[in-house]
């Protein structure tokens, strides 16, 4: 079995860096985009398991582009999971009514990130 | 002439008189009358020409040629002003029921009893005489008729007396019926007016008689008596004549109009209509032409054809008796009959009513009787005026016998005019100056009559009295100046003349000076507002207003007992209709019914007494119109009042208004502050991510390679920093949100400042091999502003500056006349147009070619946009015209 496809999207390069890190040590196959544009035109072709998505980026937020993930026939598949300091219950209820399949809070814990993707698949 | 015929002919004549009056009364509600109302008003009016003007007159001309005018002539020419006041004089009477002159002094004066009285018995004693020279011309010509000697005759032998009771007789069936006086006595106008045309065509007939067949025509009499030498002094005015005495007596005649009680009756008290006034003021001085029409051509004949020495008042009955003309001697005694007769039953009328109302039932009213005689008390009131008749008849009567004789008609009319002419300051300022008040009426109507009577009645009495004879040759006391003929010295004038005068002067002058000087109560102010205002007022309902409780069945009572049960149910319920008032028994009554009850009840026994009864029957005191007057005005403040407090609410309101939209923006604010929070929030947990993450990894991995370690330690370390970083810039942006930033200015060279931050950043920029270069004026330019944070904010952008440029930073220092200028300039990429506006927001980070992240915690020039404006000073940013951008701040010289 090929290993689980993950796309990480943050604007932060030491996020990213950490993520990077930890995917790859735990056996995903790991590609990194710092911007919404950048995840665009990765997803499409990397088609991933799991999308990882920060919400406050700076050009488009993780919303648009979890919207972006759900109406494409291709990403079916794909699921979103939303990575954030944005963590009120209002914010958790729209990621989630979005379409996402989990919702993790910064700051995390890379114990448990790991364990949580995991389940997903 | 046998008395057998004159008696026959005064039956049929009374007669004649009885039938008209009962057929107008019987006509008066109707239409029909027998001639034009408002003709009959007219010649009522004529009821002025009494005996005086039939026989006495003639008399007066035989002695002093046209002398006998100004009695016609005053009222002629001034019949248009007359007119004007009986207008305003009857609209007041109708709206106040007043039925008497003095009844009307009374109420204008505040109602005043007292008043009433002294102007009843001043009228009693200045007609009395004037009543009695007419019987005596009923006397005098009755005995020329009957040839019938004045000698000793007793009572029952002296026509005059029977006439007396004749007349008495009349008044009391015609005059006297009811109680209420306001009642038009119809039957009595009637028979007046028809008596007015009985006078003229009279007169008329003799005097065509006398000039066109005894003598040629009128022209003939007098180139006759220009022939006789003895006449022809005659037509040269009279020395005592003078234009000045002229002048007196017009005046006193012109008022004598009005206030003559039988002129007050006829043409204010019997008149219906105030229109009848306007025809009356022509008709009447064309019936004044027509009967005067041949006074002086009859004198001048009679002096011709008579010798002199005899009896001048009594020419016209005369003429046709010397020529045997029996029919034409009863048609003139019938002349002077109905001109006697119309006056005496007039006057007689008017003073009952006088004495009645003003006299009798104030005295009633006040004493025990009318407990115990409640019931019957319109009865007694009619039974006193009836025998008030007979009294005054009979005091006419006596005094005819006594006095009369020796007295000539005009002189004693005259000074009956003069004693009326008293009441003119009363009535005639009264009804047009509001100041004139009661003290001044009481006082110069009383010094008016004692003038009178010192001057005029004084001299008249013919009494051998030696103190008398000493009075009227050297004055009171012997005071010469004290001569009731001539006071202080005054001479040029004849005795009536003088006594006019001096009469009417002092009473003038004094009601004037006691009006401006005296003040008046509030019912004497009530009045005269009503009076004076009665053209304008057509509500007459403005009476004073009874406060307090008043049962309706009280008033009724009193009502019924001065007129009758059905009288005061048909004028209460017709009242009530009018003004849409309910009226029961057991309830208090409207104020409204009070009001009307007291009128009419004035209307009854004068307005005085018509108050004390209603304030009987009521509970409380009368509030006069002026307390009306301050209740409104106290409820006018309470209006003012009441505008003010909405006009507080109305700010009140605005006020809260602005309150809320404070509100509203310090919800906004602290919207804002959440957003702040939120914001701040995650920008905190975002290092804060990384450090636990990486944090983790080393930990969790020790099998990682050591450079690698290094690294994300190294990342830990500068995170943590990052961090800290963030949370000062936060707490310091908080300051200066919340204002608890101070600046503490002081002066200091802007030029030496920036020296030295370009030197701190030096080794920085030569690191980025940048070049610093600064451009400034020479001199030394002192600011005054706080250091540390001015450093703080070119700090900042020259920090920024370094980050973004890419050879050249220029610091430009320029100073104008207001405020001092510094630009940062650099050679970057420039600020993205879309973005120019956000840079000085919170967090904003923009993001520069280099992959790394952003250093800076993105609020500094935040921070510097507030140190700028606690400055009271601008920062903006240009982009160059070439390459990169300019920061520019510029802060006041002077605060």
């Amino acid at each position: 079995m090929a290993d689980p496809k993950i796309l990480v999207v943050d604007d932060d390069p030491f996020i990213l860096m950490s993520l990077e890190f930890l995917m790859k040590k735990n056996g995903f196959n790991v590609l990194v985009a710092r911007n919404g544009l950048e995840a665009k035109q990765i997803v499409k072709e990397f088609l991933p398991d799991i999308v990882l998505l920060d919400i406050m980026m700076p050009d488009v937020n993780g919303y648009e582009i979890c919207k972006y993930i759900k109406s494409t026939k291709k990403l079916e598949h794909s699921k979103v999971v939303f990575l954030s300091a944005k963590s009120t219950e209002a914010d958790i209820q729209k990621g989630l009514e979005l379409g996402a399949s989990l919702y993790i809070s910064k700051p995390f814990s890379t114990r448990t990130i790991v364990k949580q993707l995991k389940e997903l698949l | 002439m046998s008395k057998l015929l004159i008696i026959i002919g005064l039956v049929v004549y009374l007669a004649i008189l009885f039938i008209i009056a009962t057929i107008a009364e019987r006509r008066r509600h109707t239409e029909k009358s027998l001639l034009p109302k408002s003709l009959i008003y007219a010649l009522s009016l004529a009821v002025y020409c009494t005996a005086w003007t039939f026989y006495g007159s003639i008399g007066n001309a035989s002695k002093t040629g046209l002398g006998f005018l100004p009695v016609y002539l005053g009222p002629t020419i001034f019949m248009p002003l007359i007119g004007i006041v009986l207008i305003k004089i009857i609209k007041i009477c109708k709206s106040q029921r007043i039925t008497s002159i003095a009844d009307f002094i009374s109420s204008r004066y505040g109602k005043n009893i007292s008043l009433g009285v002294i102007v009843s018995v001043f009228c009693i004693l200045g007609i009395v005489p004037y009543i009695a020279i007419q019987l005596k011309a009923i006397s005098a010509t009755v005995n020329l008729l009957t040839q019938y000697a004045d000698t000793q005759h007793t009572l029952f032998t002296d026509t005059t007396f029977y006439i007396a009771i004749g007349l008495a007789f009349f008044i009391i069936l015609y005059g006297i019926k009811n109680i209420d006086t306001t009642e038009r006595h119809t039957g009595v106008v009637t028979v007046i007016a028809f008596e007015a045309i009985i006078k003229l065509i009279a007169f008329l007939v003799i005097g065509i008689y006398i000039c066109y067949f005894l003598f040629n025509n009128v022209t003939d009499i007098f180139s006759h008596a220009i022939s006789a030498k003895n006449l022809k002094n005659y037509f040269v005015l009279h020395e005592k004549t003078s234009p000045i005495s002229w002048f007196l007596i017009s005046v006193v005649s012109g008022l004598a109009i009005i206030l003559l009680p039988r002129q007050f009756q006829v043409g204010v008290v019997e008149n219906t209509n105030e229109q009848h006034v306007k025809k009356a003021i022509w008709i009447f001085p064309l019936y004044l032409f027509l009967i005067n029409l041949f006074v002086l051509p009859i004198a001048v004949a009679g002096l011709l054809y008579f010798p002199s020495g005899m009896d001048m008042d009594m020419l016209l009955l005369q003429f046709p008796l010397q020529n045997q003309s029996n029919i034409l001697a009863l048609i003139v005694f019938i002349g002077g009959f109905s001109a006697a007769t119309g006056m005496v039953i007039v006057e007689v009328i008017a003073l009952t009513t006088m004495i009645s109302n003003n006299i009798i039932v104030p005295v009633l009213l006040s004493s025990r009787f009318m407990d115990s005689n409640k019931n019957s008390i319109g009865k007694i009131i009619l039974n006193s005026r009836r025998i008030g008749v007979f009294i005054l008849i009979l005091l006419a009567y006596l005094f005819e016998k006594s006095v009369a004789e020796k007295n000539s008609l005009v002189s004693i009319g005259l000074i009956s005019f003069a004693a009326v002419a008293q009441f003119a300051p009363a009535v005639i300022l009264g009804i047009y100056w509001k100041m004139a008040n009661r003290k001044a009426a009481v006082s110069s109507i009383i010094i008016g009559f004692s003038i009178w009577f010192y001057t005029l009645v004084l001299p008249s009495i013919n009494n051998e009295n030696v103190l008398l004879q000493s009075i009227l040759d050297h004055g009171l006391f012997s005071i010469e100046l004290l001569k009731p003929t001539a006071l202080l010295g005054l001479n040029i004038l004849d005795p009536i003349s003088h006594g006019i005068f001096w009469s009417l002067l002092f009473n003038l002058v004094s009601f004037i000076f006691i009006s401006l000087y005296t003040t008046a109560n509030e019912e004497e102010k009530h009045q005269a507002i009503l009076f004076v205002h009665a053209d304008k007022e057509e509500d007459t309902d403005k009476s004073s207003i009874w406060k307090g409780i008043t049962y309706l069945k009280d008033i009724q009572q009193v009502l019924n007992n001065f007129v009758g049960e059905q009288r005061t149910k048909l004028l209460l319920e017709g009242y009530a209709s009018r003004h849409t008032i309910s009226l029961v028994s057991e309830h208090e009554a409207d104020a409204r019914i009070v009001s009307f009850a007291e009128r009419v009840l004035g209307g009854v026994i004068g307005s005085a007494s018509a108050r004390l009864m209603v304030s009987s029957v009521t509970k409380d005191e009368k509030i006069s119109f002026y307390e009306v007057l301050d209740i409104v005005k106290e409820s006018q403040q309470i209006i003012e009042l009441n505008k003010e407090l909405r006009k507080k609410s109305l700010e009140l309101s605005k006020a809260t208004n602005e309150l809320s939209q404070l509100n509203d923006q310090l919800k906004s604010i602290d919207e804002l502050k959440n957003e702040f929070l939120a914001t701040v929030t995650h920008e905190l947990r975002t290092p804060l991510t990384s450090i636990r993450a990486l944090s983790e990894i080393v930990y969790d991995n020790p099998e990682m390679e050591e450079e690698q370690k290094q690294e994300y330690l190294q990342i830990i370390i500068k995170e943590t920093e990052k961090l800290s970083h963030l949370i000062t810039q936060v707490l310091n942006l908080e300051k200066y949100e919340s204002g608890r930033q101070k600046i503490y200015p002081t002066s200091f060279d802007i030029k030496t400042l920036i020296e030295e931050i370009i030197e701190s950043l030096q080794t920085l920029a030569l690191e980025q091999k940048l070049e610093i270069k600064l451009n400034c004026p020479n001199s030394i330019l002192l600011v005054h502003a706080d250091k540390d944070l001015i450093r703080q904010v070119v700090y900042n952008l020259l920090s920024n500056a370094i980050k973004f440029s890419s050879s050249t930073i220029e610091i430009f220092i320029r100073s104008t006349l207001y405020d001092l200028e510094i630009t940062v300039k650099d050679d970057g990429n420039g600020i993205d147009e879309n973005s120019k506006h956000l840079l000085f927001d919170k967090f904003y980070q923009s993001k520069s070619n280099q992959l790394q992240k952003p250093v800076g915690s993105g609020l500094g020039l935040a921070i510097c946009k507030k140190i700028i404006e606690l400055h009271n000073g601008k920062i903006r940013v240009e982009n160059n015209e070439g390459k990169g951008a300019s920061f520019i701040f510029a802060i006041p010289l002077i605060h």
